[in-house]
């Protein structure tokens, strides 16, 4: 009988330890890997949200805050830019095309973006991708709104929906926009990107909602203006949160960044989409780094654990062990049938785990998209997941030489002779 | 592998050549254990002939254990010489002692003898996976292994068929003990040790299963050394010898 085999009856016999064992192993690998595949898909699904930009302008505070504002619909600006800043860029001889963004209202949670059709024709992401409708079409009207998909996938949203805008940002604002409700017009399709997330409304419906108010209070009684009336009047907003900004060439982005950064008139600031996301990630590489050290220690434990019960099996298989040295099997023997067990447990371990990973993605996937926005996808290992999974199994074994050298020890001691 | 080859055809010739000489002897033997200064075993001559049962008795802790495992090669005196069917354990190296070991002599312990996470009929051929000759003895015999370990447990009475794939676990430990007895008898092989293997049995089982025993043993031309402190055996066996001060005594 090959060594193997009794090394694997042996442990069968011994199969809620083992077992436990493979679990631990499972575990940590599935994690290990569960995060590698996370990193990946973050660093993709980040990289993605934002392609074909070449300058993104505010007002002056830090890049990282102006990128997560604009991009990442995260945080707030701490001050806007006024129309007439604006419209000096958007109509420079080398701007091709600009995007302005209005910010600072909400819808249940989900960000309201007060942006013109120039949106629905320029924006890209994931490598020049241009948004596209699910269903229905860009806003017309003042009071119009379009929906990104998963705004409308989690309030069950569908086209003619009204709905009324919440002043500010928190979900528990008091303060609502109800006398001027906005009607869904139309639902984005699915882009793994915040624009999922986003209301998208008129600059002019923006302005409509704020007309009466003073200041950032709701209009004293008496003073309101009716849904009606306001869609009459001048609409031209006066200030806008930031734009983005698409060159003619992108030689001369350095040369408008500077210009923007030194605007006499008002104190602004361009940022590169690119170097800006790089940074932004390199900050959360940090964390990228830290999560990976850990799962490496969580696999390194569960290693320890392996050899912990194997050194705890070694003493009740001593009798074991001078029953095989009985029928003549030699200390080698005893050796590989220990050594052959670590490795079958570690072995194992990595097969659990990646079994488990697959089936964790596959259930964790669509929870994951719509509660993180990360798309994980199912592909096949990587060279380097298989190269963790050989450092594993080859780190097992030898770990299992630890113990299969202590039984050979101890059966070239005991001989045949029991111990008990 | 050739010296292993050697070894065989030696014994082979030596069965062949002088039935009487002898197949165990032990000369000049002191053992002691590596951190005491007393040896637990002086043993100045000690001769066992083919075909014998000799009956070994000795309270525990009188060295009876560190006996079988010098005549096992398992353990080497400090002194002295054990030769085994013409072969001088001391001059082979642990490997070629292995060897030895599994081709010529059989062993039976105590109780627990089994791998419980084996069927009885894996049990019983397990010395056919680790020595050459004892498979080919089988073989020789019967037409498969599984044949030949049968036909042993047959003959030990165990008859049921069903009782090979059984596990161990579900026999009874006269049943065992004759599981182990057909394990160490497996592939014919020259010596039989065999270490209280009885103390686990009731006295009714006791000397039935040492009947079988003695029938197989006589069956295989196999010489027999029985250890046990249960002097009330003696009286089945060819020749009694009893331990006592390091030493070995006849005993009439």
């Amino acid at each position: 009988m090959p060594i193997l085999i009794l090394a694997f009856k042996s442990m069968w016999n011994r199969r809620v330890t083992a077992m436990l064992t493979v679990m631990m192993i499972a575990f940590s690998v599935t994690l290990l890997l569960g995060v590698e595949r996370i990193r990946q898909g973050a660093r993709t699904s980040f990289a993605n949200t934002i392609s074909g930009t070449d300058l993104i302008v505010g007002a002056r505070s830090g890049p990282i805050q102006l990128l997560l504002y604009s991009v990442f619909r995260i945080g707030n600006a701490t001050n806007n830019i006024s129309w007439k800043s604006y419209q000096q860029f958007a109509q420079h001889k080398r701007v091709k095309w600009t995007i302005p963004i209005s910010l600072g209202d909400s819808h249940r949670g989900f960000r309201v973006m007060g942006t013109n059709t120039d949106y629905f024709k320029h924006y890209r992401f994931r490598k020049d991708q241009i948004l596209t409708f699910q269903e229905g079409k860009a806003f017309a009207s003042v009071y119009d709104a379009v929906i990104g998909a998963e705004v409308a996938a989690s309030l069950g949203y569908r086209l003619n929906q009204k709905i009324v805008i919440t002043h500010g940002i928190s979900q528990a604002a008091l303060l609502t926009h109800e006398d001027k409700p906005f009607q869904v017009v139309g639902i984005l399709q699915k882009t793994g990107t915040p624009v999922d997330r986003t209301i998208h409304v008129s600059l002019e419906g923006i302005e409509a909602i704020h007309i009466d108010w003073q200041s950032g209070a709701p209009p004293l009684p008496g003073e309101e203006i009716s849904a009606a009336k306001a869609q009459k009047l001048d609409l031209q907003p006066k200030e806008i949160t930031a734009f983005l900004m698409g060159l003619k060439s992108k030689i001369s982005t350095f040369q408008l960044q500077r210009q923007i950064n030194d605007y006499r008139k008002e104190p602004l600031l361009a940022i590169l989409p690119g170097a800006t996301l790089h940074q932004l990630w390199s900050m959360i590489g940090v964390v990228e780094q830290a999560l990976f050290v850990i799962s490496v220690f969580v696999v390194l434990t569960g290693l320890i654990g392996m050899l912990t019960s194997i050194l705890n099996s070694l003493n009740e298989r001593r009798r074991e062990m001078a029953i095989l040295r009985s029928v003549g099997a030699r200390p080698w023997h005893i050796f590989g049938l220990m050594f052959s067990e670590a490795g079958m447990l570690s072995f194992f371990g990595v097969v659990g785990g990646v079994i488990l990973l697959y089936l964790g993605i596959w259930i964790g996937q669509p929870i994951i998209e719509s509660q993180f926005g990360l798309f994980i996808a199912i592909e096949m290992l990587k060279p380097y997941d298989f190269a963790i999974l050989v450092a594993i199994v080859v780190m097992g074994f030898f770990m299992g030489g630890f113990p299969a050298w202590r039984a050979y020890r101890n059966s070239l001691a005991d001989g045949m002779t029991i111990r008990l | 592998m050739n010296k292993e080859r050697l070894v065989c055809s030696f014994s082979y010739q030596a069965r062949m050549d002088a039935i009487n000489t002898p197949i165990i002897q032990l000369n000049n033997i002191r053992f002691s254990w590596p951190k005491s200064e007393i040896p637990i075993l002086d043993i100045e001559s000690f001769v066992v002939q083919k075909q014998e049962k000799v009956f070994i008795q000795g309270a525990s802790g009188s060295g009876k254990t560190t006996l079988l495992g010098i005549l096992g090669g398992v353990l080497l005196a400090q002194s002295g010489e054990a030769i085994i069917l013409e072969t001088n354990l001391n001059k082979l190296s642990g490997k070629q002692r292995d060897n030895f070991r599994v081709n010529h002599i059989g062993f039976i312990f105590q109780m627990f003898n089994l791998l419980p996470y084996l069927s009885v009929l894996e049990n019983v051929l397990l010395p056919c996976h680790f020595s050459e000759s004892r498979r080919k003895q089988v073989l020789q015999r019967g037409n498969t292994l599984a044949e030949g370990a049968s036909r042993i447990l047959k003959d030990l009475g165990l008859e049921d068929p069903d009782l090979l794939s059984r596990s161990v676990n579900e026999l009874s430990i006269g049943q065992q003990q004759r599981v182990a007895a057909a394990r160490a008898l497996i592939g014919n092989p020259d010596i039989l040790i065999a270490d209280e293997p009885t103390s686990a049995l009731d006295a009714d089982t006791r000397e039935s299963f040492l009947q079988l025993l003695f029938k197989e043993c006589q069956a295989f031309q196999t010489t027999l050394v029985f250890v046990s402190h249960d002097a009330s055996l003696a009286k089945l066996f060819d020749r009694v010898v009893k331990i006592a001060n390091q030493n070995l005594q006849e005993s009439k």
